[in-house]
C-alpha cells in the first residue's frame, strides 16, 4: 500500500477497514514517518471533533447571572463581629480588672471618655471632610447614627472604648442600637468628666439590662496610641461598599479595622463634568475637588466640644493609560500606604 | 403481511415491535437530532414522527440506518421550511449567551462552549455534518452510506473533511472570543 489517503486513514481509525487492508496500512505506517504523522493528526482530529460534538449536549439555558455581591453568612457581618469582640474584651477585662483600684481605672476611663466625646464631634468634622473628599457617596448624609463603623476615627482604640461603654454585654442588643445608646449616653453627660460606668447606669431602664452590665465601671480598652497607619503589609483589599452612577464608581476598602480608604473611578469624559449624586448626597464638581478639599457641607449640628485635629487625609490620583479612567484614592493614611493600596488594586484588575 | 405478535397492529409493524425499536434507538436518535437541530423539543418531535413512520414499514433490514435516514429526511423537509429563520434566532440567542462578562460558574462555561460548538457545527456542509453526527452515534460506514445515500467508500473522506473543518472552525471561534475577552478586560 502506498501512502493511504486521509479518508482511508480515518476509516482505519474508525475500525471500518476490512482486515487485510487494515493490516497493510499498519505495516506501512510502521515504516513511514510521514504517514505516521498524518495518522497522529487524524487521531487528534477525531478526538477533538468528538469533544466538540459532545459539547452540543450542554443545556442551552445557561443563564447569565447578574453579578451579585457575594453574600456572607449572617455571623460574618462586620457589626456582629465588632460587637462580639467588644463583648469578649468586656468580659475578659471584667475578670482581669476586678479588684484593682477602681479610681485610677475610672480616671483613665474618664479620660478615654473625654477623647471619646471629643472625637465624637471631631468625628463629625472628619465626616464632613470625608464627605467632601469622597463625594460620590462615601459617607451617609446622616453620619451621626452610622458614623461609628464608617468614619475613620484617628484613634481606633477610642472607638472600641465607646463601643465597650455601651451595655454591649447584652447579646440581644443590636450593635447599632448599642452604639447609638453609647453616643447618647456620652453626649448626655453634662460635664466632660463623666464615668462611663455612670453613663451606662443612667441607661438602666430597659429590662434587658443585666446586673452584669450595670456593674461595668471600667473601660476595658487600653489605649495603645494612634495606629491608623499600620506597618503591617497589606495582603488583600476588603471592599466595604461600592456605589456607582453613570459616570463614576466609588469603592470603599477597609485596610484594617476602622481604617478605610475610598477609591473613586470616573470615566474620562466625566472627569470634569458635574455629577449629581443619588440619595441627596453631595453635588460634586470636578473630580479634582474630590481630592482632599474641604467643602462646606450641611451637617447635623455638632456638639460644642473641642475637637482634636483629625488625621490628615492623603490622596493620590492617577489615570489608567488604556481606559483613560481617572482614579482618586484617598484616606486617613499616608501617601505611601495609598500607593500600596493602589498596587493591590491594579494587581486585582 | 407481517406476523401479528402484538395486540395492536397497523399495516406493517406491530406496536410491540416499534416499542422495541423505540427502546433501543430513541435515546441515540434524539441525541443525534438535538445535536443537529440545537433544539431538544424539536428533536423529540422528529424522533416521534420517525417511529410512527416505522409503524407503517413492513420490513426494515438495517434498522438503525433506516431510522436515522428517515429522521434525517424529516429534518431536511421541515428544515427547508423555516431553516433560515430558526437558525437566525438560534444564533442570536447564542450570541446573547456569549456576550457574558466574567463567567462565574462552570455551568456558564459549558453553555459558552455549547454556543461555540453550535456555531462550528453549523458551519459544516449539511452532508458532512450529518455524517459526523451519525458517526458520533456509532453508526458504521455502511449505515451512514445507506442513510445518506452515499457510496461506502466515500464515507471516510466525508468524515475526514468534516472533522478537520469542524476543529478548524471551533479553534478559530475560540481564538476570536479570547481576543474579544482580552480587549474587554483591558
Amino acid at each position: 500500500m502506498q501512502h493511504p489517503d486521509e479518508g482511508t486513514i480515518h476509516a482505519w481509525l474508525d475500525g471500518q477497514l476490512p482486515p487485510e487492508e487494515a493490516t497493510a496500512l499498519e505495516a506501512h505506517a510502521a515504516e513511514c514517518a510521514e504517514c505516521s504523522a498524518v495518522i497522529a493528526e487524524a487521531r487528534g482530529l477525531i478526538a477533538a471533533s468528538s469533544r466538540i460534538v459532545s459539547a452540543l449536549d450542554a443545556v442551552p439555558s445557561g443563564v447569565i447571572p447578574i453579578r451579585r455581591k457575594a453574600t456572607r453568612p449572617w455571623y460574618a457581618s462586620t457589626q456582629l463581629r465588632a460587637a462580639a469582640a467588644v463583648l469578649f474584651v468586656a468580659g475578659a477585662s471584667m475578670i482581669l480588672l476586678r479588684g484593682r483600684d477602681m479610681t485610677t481605672v475610672q480616671d483613665s476611663a474618664t479620660r478615654v471618655s473625654d477623647v471619646s466625646t471629643a472625637s465624637d464631634s471631631g468625628e463629625q468634622q472628619l465626616l464632613q471632610q470625608r464627605q467632601a473628599a469622597e463625594a460620590p457617596g462615601a459617607a451617609r448624609a446622616d453620619g451621626a447614627t452610622s458614623a461609628a463603623p464608617e468614619a475613620d476615627s484617628p484613634v481606633p482604640p477610642v472607638q472600641s472604648a465607646r463601643k465597650a461603654a455601651a451595655p454591649a454585654s447584652v447579646p440581644a442588643a443590636a450593635p447599632e442600637e448599642a452604639r447609638n445608646e453609647t453616643r447618647d449616653a456620652v453626649r448626655r453627660a453634662a460635664a466632660p468628666k463623666v464615668s462611663i460606668g455612670a453613663a451606662a447606669n443612667a441607661e438602666n431602664d430597659t429590662t434587658k439590662r443585666s446586673a452584669f452590665a450595670r456593674s461595668i465601671r471600667v473601660d476595658p480598652v487600653v489605649v495603645t496610641g494612634v495606629a491608623a497607619d499600620q506597618a503591617v503589609k497589606l495582603e488583600e483589599l476588603r471592599i466595604v461598599r461600592r456605589d456607582s452612577t453613570d459616570t463614576a464608581t466609588v469603592t470603599i476598602f477597609e485596610l484594617s479595622p476602622g481604617v478605610r480608604v475610598s477609591l473613586s473611578e470616573t470615566a474620562p469624559h466625566a472627569a470634569t463634568a458635574a455629577t449629581v449624586m443619588r440619595q441627596g448626597r453631595l453635588r460634586s464638581t470636578q473630580s479634582e475637588a474630590l481630592a482632599g478639599k474641604v467643602a462646606a457641607v450641611p451637617a447635623p449640628p455638632a456638639p460644642a466640644l473641642a475637637a482634636p485635629a483629625p488625621a490628615p487625609i492623603a490622596s493620590i490620583r492617577w489615570t489608567d493609560s488604556t481606559t483613560r479612567r481617572v482614579y482618586i484614592l484617598s484616606g486617613p493614611v499616608s501617601a505611601e500606604r495609598l500607593e500600596q493600596v493602589r498596587a493591590l488594586i491594579e494587581r486585582k484588575k | 403481511m407481517s406476523p401479528s405478535f402484538g395486540k395492536f397492529r397497523v399495516d406493517g409493524k406491530s406496536l410491540s415491535d416499534v416499542e422495541r425499536l423505540f427502546r433501543t434507538y430513541n435515546t441515540a436518535l434524539v441525541r443525534y437530532l438535538t445535536r443537529r437541530l440545537g433544539d431538544r423539543d424539536w428533536a423529540e418531535e422528529v424522533a416521534q414522527e420517525t417511529f410512527v413512520r416505522a409503524l407503517r414499514q413492513e420490513t426494515i433490514t438495517n434498522e438503525r440506518a433506516w431510522l436515522f435516514a428517515v429522521a434525517t429526511n424529516l429534518v431536511r423537509d421541515e428544515a427547508r421550511k423555516d431553516a433560515r429563520r430558526r437558525r437566525h434566532l438560534a444564533l442570536l440567542a447564542e450570541e446573547e449567551r456569549e456576550n457574558v462578562v466574567e463567567p462565574e460558574s462552570s455551568r456558564l462555561e459549558r453553555a459558552q462552549e455549547a454556543a461555540l460548538a453550535r456555531k462550528a457545527v453549523d458551519a459544516l456542509a449539511e452532508r458532512d455534518r450529518l455524517a459526523l453526527l451519525m458517526r458520533e452515534e456509532g453508526l458504521d460506514y455502511n449505515e451512514i452510506a445507506e442513510a445518506l445515500d452515499l457510496s461506502p467508500g466515500s464515507v471516510g473522506t466525508t468524515l475526514s473533511r468534516a472533522r478537520k473543518r469542524l476543529v478548524e472552525s471551533y479553534e478559530a471561534l475560540q481564538h476570536e472570543r479570547e481576543l474579544r475577552e482580552k480587549n474587554a478586560a483591558s
